[in-house]
């Protein structure tokens, strides 16, 4: 694609190539073109005005070439190699292209100004101590936020481009003397075996990245706050920033991390433990209540004590369906409102949230369609299934849900339990970059133990995090595959 | 395909995996068993484990002779490939009947409890599943199976002290108080709790520290003991002879002895919690199976498994007499004592062949 | 393959999740649970059963249906009942179990007691009464202050501190002691009156058929012996005629230890009972201000206590029945088989030596 390969080239192709990067920026209109004379030198001017800033761009090119131009060369850097291809993704980028035509030189100046939004709270993972800041759309700032809080030359960055057509920036953060080399490498492999055409969030990336596509859980952490950031930096973890995304992505992470909010580092270790064990228990309530009521309505009568029995059967006497389709009406129904809810403006939110809690709640029972039992139940778990601080592992325990409602009908409790043995066994097997997924149980270091579900006071639990590796240890082979 | 044995199971896999795959449906009716020895037969379990424990030594000696080995290659290598190959094949069926046994024994027992007046099929098909799921990502997953199920399955030890504090400890007196067929009678039968810990023949060279092995798999039989202890102690000391004779899984009505105010019956849950203990033994010998085919066939194939989970399926759901499957599976408790000493002649052909190439 | 796997048992799950629909529709609603159960002897064949069933208050006036059966066998006398009943009739919730004092007398308690443990469905925290006169009426009598005769005999045999002499058997319970050689059975013995149903007594079987009944007192003593560590409250008269010093205890520890010689030909047994209680009423003539009165009131009882002990264990060596488990402590050193006679005979043998020692905590917080 390039026109003159190699640097020693002719003025001649020089200005070919400069007349063919000017024929591929026809037609779009902010593209800017511009010939001035510099102390008698003919300088050609290339950018695109959308991506540069007038008055970035007055301050790092007219000022800096119309007032000293004899170190210019020194100040900028040449655009190598001298091609068509370089030139186009340096200009997209939003890079400043100068040619001058004497002396044959490209120099080019990074003049990228995009529109950055203030730096604002979080709204996912609001946390009433600690830091309040989150990361905005513009990668740069992002990176200037997690800079600004390790100051160590350890800490890299390595850029990656993603996507055959949008070109979208990506970064690999890491802390060099902690990482583990092999995540590192299996990361970047990942990272340029993604075939798309376009990305625009991290958790499109999150997914093309992923070992088991097929499980119903999200195998990367991510967060939108720069302390979670830092913290799992300096586990040793990869993180991985996207442009245009406000949330980095965390590699490895483990299923614990998902009921975990940076607020618990900030918090007495008491209150942690106790958060930390009702977010997480809370995750397997939330699948096995209404599945039970399944199960104890429909196979094991024995099992209830006789008054919550009379009770039950006194409000489900008017219901025409069996528990399964009543479970499942009503969790659908609890699905809806949220996804309705969610898509509207707050206001009619609201509005949404009174017909569901009052109309839904009351008269499908006085209706004689669901029993006032259930709805408790239905509500409660509804609740929980919010618990976990992550989006994602909130929506996936709903869907696991589901798989436990239609095992408890089909075969009660002993379906429940198969239903639970396959949970356990998927989480044990999965696996984050390699790492399984259910560490800190099945654990690297057993000084982990002490930031699990339990949250020891912080000075017992100083120790450098396990789940990225030994980096150090490794003779082991850690991966399970035979 | 890996044709390489990458070592992965660590100490503590080797623990759980032993002990995991030791306790199974057995002890739900171990003090019924034991019933031959009366009120003697609380400390029964001890006199199992320290049995385990010596049949262990051989095992471990023959499997760290031939440390990259399964015993499937131990008996192609001690015997040739004819020889060793006829006795694969033997293990295999006889790992298929046990298995066969050990799911239907506990699907009846869902039925009857759990699941009344319902046919086995449904259930037993999204075990098979689910079983597959487990074995087939190898014995590393299962042995990570097996700490998980322990943790999420023995706490149901403390619905015990129920039965603890109503049961009266002068049971436990006097201590010998059995004829000598009593005695044999009760260990013939309840000497199939403690069958499980041979499997380590098999995944041995997949663990890491071989020379701990030992310890290791003795810690898995004693903790398994110590469940077994517990049980028949609290049996003991709740049931009156008769009962220990007539009721058939006594560990069941101990649960059911609970009362919580919240929760009637506490056995409906346990027995469907123990689909734990069930899915780790069985897994763990169908991937033994697995193994055995593979040893046999000369190459790893995923099918395998799905062959044999089939066979076991069908052996399970086809109306077989019942007679003959009854008849069946306890025989095969026979060709497990069998197995278990077999160690000991393997250890007698291995010196041989040891001191015949010193000689050489 | 393994995501085929997934995918496929989920299709499969749904898939046999619509089967069931269509199977058997027995859900809560649907069942009839019966709570309790009474028999009423007819004659040796035959037995009356009556068989009650709450359901929920709003589906008619009464909160309990009943059914009655005249049936030689138990399941059979189900089936009869299942075809009158609107609904699916099941034991799962059973909680109760009322035999006649005829019954229990003449009839096949054991057998009956079997059958319910046999079966998986019925737990075995199932209560035992006898009863004066006809249990059916027991179970068809109505109480308007109580919420439903079901509840109300459940809650009146379930362990309460102050009818602690009671020993609440369940059927776990009486089984034990009846398939044990060196127990005799105690249930209940319950009372209809007027407006209420009363614990009266303990009914004490010898070989699965009620014997004798024996008084509140004495069967807190034979739980006090048995090792309870919670008994209920004693009333105590002693002094000349037993009526000249009263006292209410509270006891709130007792301890019982037995210990035999071990020798079956001339068995010895020595019960040492160590109770401690707070004293709640006391009418008599002592100043309890002074500790030497306060001491010897003390001695006082515990001689009254051990003096009732003795008799009740020659009233109950009479009977030839031993609920306490004295032979327990022979057992405990015989080697070979123990046999409902070497009980016998070590009932009709044994020589007691009792040891009472009573402490008095406290007197309560009034003067």
């Amino acid at each position: 694609m390039g026109i003159g390969g190699g640097d020693e080239v002719g003025n001649e192709t020089q200005n070919v190539l400069i007349d063919e990067v000017q024929r591929q920026l026809e037609g779009i209109d902010d593209a800017i073109y511009k010939k001035v004379i510099v102390s008698g030198e003919m300088v050609s001017i290339l950018y695109l005005s959308s991506l540069v800033d007038h008055l970035r761009f007055h301050e790092t090119v007219i000022i800096p070439l119309f007032n000293g131009h004899e170190d210019l060369t020194q100040v900028w850097e040449e655009a190598r190699p001298a091609n068509l291809h370089t030139f186009l993704t340096l200009i997209t980028a939003g890079y400043t292209i100068l040619f001058f035509h004497e002396r044959n030189h490209y120099l080019k100046v990074n003049t990228y100004s995009p529109p950055t939004g203030a730096i604002e709270e979080s709204d996912t993972e609001s946390t009433i101590a600690g830091p309040r800041n989150s990361f905005t759309e513009a990668m740069q700032t992002n990176i200037s936020l997690i800079k600004r809080r390790i100051h160590n030359s350890g800490l890299k960055s390595d850029e990656y481009r993603i996507g055959s057509e949008t070109n979208t920036k990506a970064t690999v953060l890491y802390m060099e003397h902690l990482v583990n080399k092999n995540n590192l490498e299996k990361i970047v492999q990942r990272l340029h075996s993604i075939r798309t055409t376009g990305i625009n969030d991290i958790n499109e990336l999150s997914q093309l990245m992923e070992e088991s596509q097929f499980s119903p859980f999200p195998q990367f952490h991510n967060t939108e706050r720069p302390d979670s950031v830092v913290t799992s930096l300096l586990d040793g973890r990869i993180i991985i920033l996207l442009d245009n995304s406000q949330t980095a992505l965390i590699c490895p992470s483990s299923f614990f991390e998902f009921f975990t909010s940076p607020e618990d580092q900030y918090s007495r270790w008491p209150t942690a433990t106790l958060l930390r064990c009702i977010r997480f228990f809370g995750f397997f309530l939330t699948i096995m209540l209404t599945p039970f009521y399944i199960s104890a309505l429909s196979h094991h009568p024995e099992m209830l004590p006789f008054e919550v029995l009379i009770n039950l059967q006194e409000s489900r006497s008017r219901v025409p369906f069996p528990p399964v389709i009543e479970v499942l009406f009503m969790e659908i129904v609890i699905e809806v409102l949220r996804e309705a809810g969610s898509r509207m403006p707050t206001k009619i939110g609201q509005t949404i949230g009174i017909v569901g809690g009052i109309v839904i709640g009351t008269a499908a029972v006085e209706a004689g369609l669901v029993s006032n039992t259930l709805i408790v139940l239905v509500a409660i778990s509804a609740l929980l299934s919010f618990l976990p601080p992550s989006f994602v592992m909130s929506n996936t325990s709903r869907i696991i849900r589901y798989i436990f409602i239609l095992s408890a009908g089909l075969f009660g409790l002993y379906g429940q339990m198969i239903a639970f043995a396959w949970l356990i066994y998927h989480l044990i097997s999965l696996k984050s970059i390699g790492t399984p997924y259910m560490a800190p149980v099945i654990p690297r270091k057993w000084t982990d133990l002490l930031d699990g579900i339990f949250r020891a006071p912080l000075t017992l639990s100083q120790h450098r995090k396990g789940i990225s590796g030994e980096v150090e240890n490794r003779t082991l082979p850690t991966d399970g595959e035979e | 395909m890996h044709i390489h044995q990458s070592k992965t199971l660590n100490g503590y896999h080797v623990v759980f995996l032993v002990q995991n795959v030791m306790i199974g449906s057995a002890l739900l009716s171990l003090p019924n068993l034991l019933s031959p020895v009366g009120y003697s037969q609380w400390w029964f379990p001890i006199m199992f484990g320290a049995f385990a424990n010596l049949l262990l030594i051989p095992m471990i000696w023959i499997a760290r002779q031939n440390h990259e080995l399964t015993l499937f290659g131990i008996h192609q290598k001690l015997f040739g490939k004819w020889v060793g190959t006829c006795i694969n094949t033997a293990i295999i069926v006889y790992a298929i009947i046990l298995l066969a046994s050990v799911c239907e024994g506990y699907l009846e027992l869902i039925q009857v409890v759990a699941l009344s007046d319902r046919t086995i099929t449904g259930p037993l098909f999204i075990f098979f599943l689910l079983l597959i799921y487990i074995a087939n990502n190898g014995i590393k997953s299962i042995a990570r199976f097996c700490i998980a199920s322990f943790f999420l399955v023995t706490w149901l030890l403390y619905f015990l002290t129920w039965g603890f504090t109503e049961g009266d400890i002068g049971h436990t007196l006097p201590l010998f108080n059995f004829t000598r067929e009593e005695f044999l009678a009760a260990t013939q039968k309840g000497f199939i709790s403690v069958v499980g810990f041979e499997v380590i023949l098999f995944y041995f060279p997949y663990i890491i520290q071989q020379e701990k092995a030992f310890r290791h798999a003795s810690y898995g039989i004693w903790i398994c003991i110590l469940c077994y202890l517990s049980t028949t102690l609290v049996s003991v000391m709740y049931y009156s002879q008769w009962q220990l004779e007539n009721v058939m899984y006594p560990v069941l009505y101990l649960f059911n002895a609970v009362k919580l105010s919240f929760l009637e019956r506490i056995d409906v849950l346990a027995i469907t919690l123990w689909v734990f203990f069930i899915l780790t033994t069985t897994a763990a010998y169908l991937w033994v199976a697995k193994k055995g085919v593979d040893s046999i066939r000369g190459m790893e194939k995923k099918s395998h498994l799905y062959i044999i989970a089939l066979i076991i399926y069908l052996m399970i759901s086809l109306p077989l007499p019942k007679e003959f499957q009854k008849e069946l599976y306890e025989r095969i408790y026979y060709v497990t004592y069998g197995l278990m000493i077999w160690p000991i002649f393997l250890c007698v052909v291995q010196f041989v062949k040891n001191k015949k190439e010193g000689i050489q | 393959m393994k995501r085929l796997l997934f995918r496929t048992s989920i299709i499969a799950l749904m898939l046999l999740s619509g089967c069931t629909e269509r199977g058997q529709d027995a859900y809560v609603e649907d069942l009839a649970m019966v709570s309790s159960i009474a028999f009423d002897y007819i004659d040796e064949k035959t037995v009356k059963m009556t068989v009650s069933i709450p359901h929920p208050t709003s589906e008619s006036q009464d909160v309990t249906q009943h059914y009655s059966v005249d049936t030689e066998l138990i399941q059979e006398g189900f089936v009869q009942i299942s075809s009158k009943a609107d609904k699916m009739v099941i034991l799962n919730q059973l909680r109760t179990l009322l035999f006649s004092e005829e019954f229990a007398r003449e009839g096949q308690v054991t057998e009956i007691i079997k059958h319910f443990y046999r079966n998986p469905k019925v737990g075995n925290n199932v209560q035992l009464g006898i009863v004066k006169g006809s249990a059916e009426e027991i179970l068809k009598s109505e109480f308007p202050d109580k919420p439903s005769t079901d509840t109300y005999l459940y809650d009146l045999l379930s362990p309460k501190l102050h009818t602690a002499f009671s020993p609440f058997t369940t059927m776990h319970d009486f089984l034990y002691t009846e398939t044990n050689p060196i127990f005799y059975s105690m249930v209940p013995y319950l009372e209809l009156e007027k407006d209420s149903v009363k614990i009266e007594s303990i009914a004490l079987f010898d070989s699965g058929k009620m014997i004798a009944t024996i008084a509140e007192k004495e069967s807190s003593y034979i739980q006090a012996l048995k090792g309870v560590v919670k008994l209920a409250p004693l009333e105590i008269s002693f002094g000349e005629h037993n009526a000249e010093e009263q006292v209410h205890i509270e006891l709130i520890k007792s301890k019982a230890k037995i210990t035999s010689n071990k020798n079956m030909v001339s068995p010895k047994v020595k019960l040492q009972l160590n109770l401690q209680g707070a004293l709640f009423e006391y009418k008599g003539k002592r100043d309890l201000e002074k500790t030497g009165e306060y001491k010897a009131l003390e001695k006082e009882v515990s001689k009254q206590v051990k003096k009732e002990i003795e008799q009740l264990l020659a009233q109950l060596q009479k009977l030839e029945v031993d609920p306490i488990g004295i032979s327990e402590e022979f057992r405990m050193y015989y080697k070979g088989k123990w046999t409902e006679e070497l009980t016998k005979k070590i009932i009709q043998n044994v020589e007691y030596d009792v040891q009472v020692e009573f402490k008095l905590l406290n007197t309560g917080i009034l003067k």
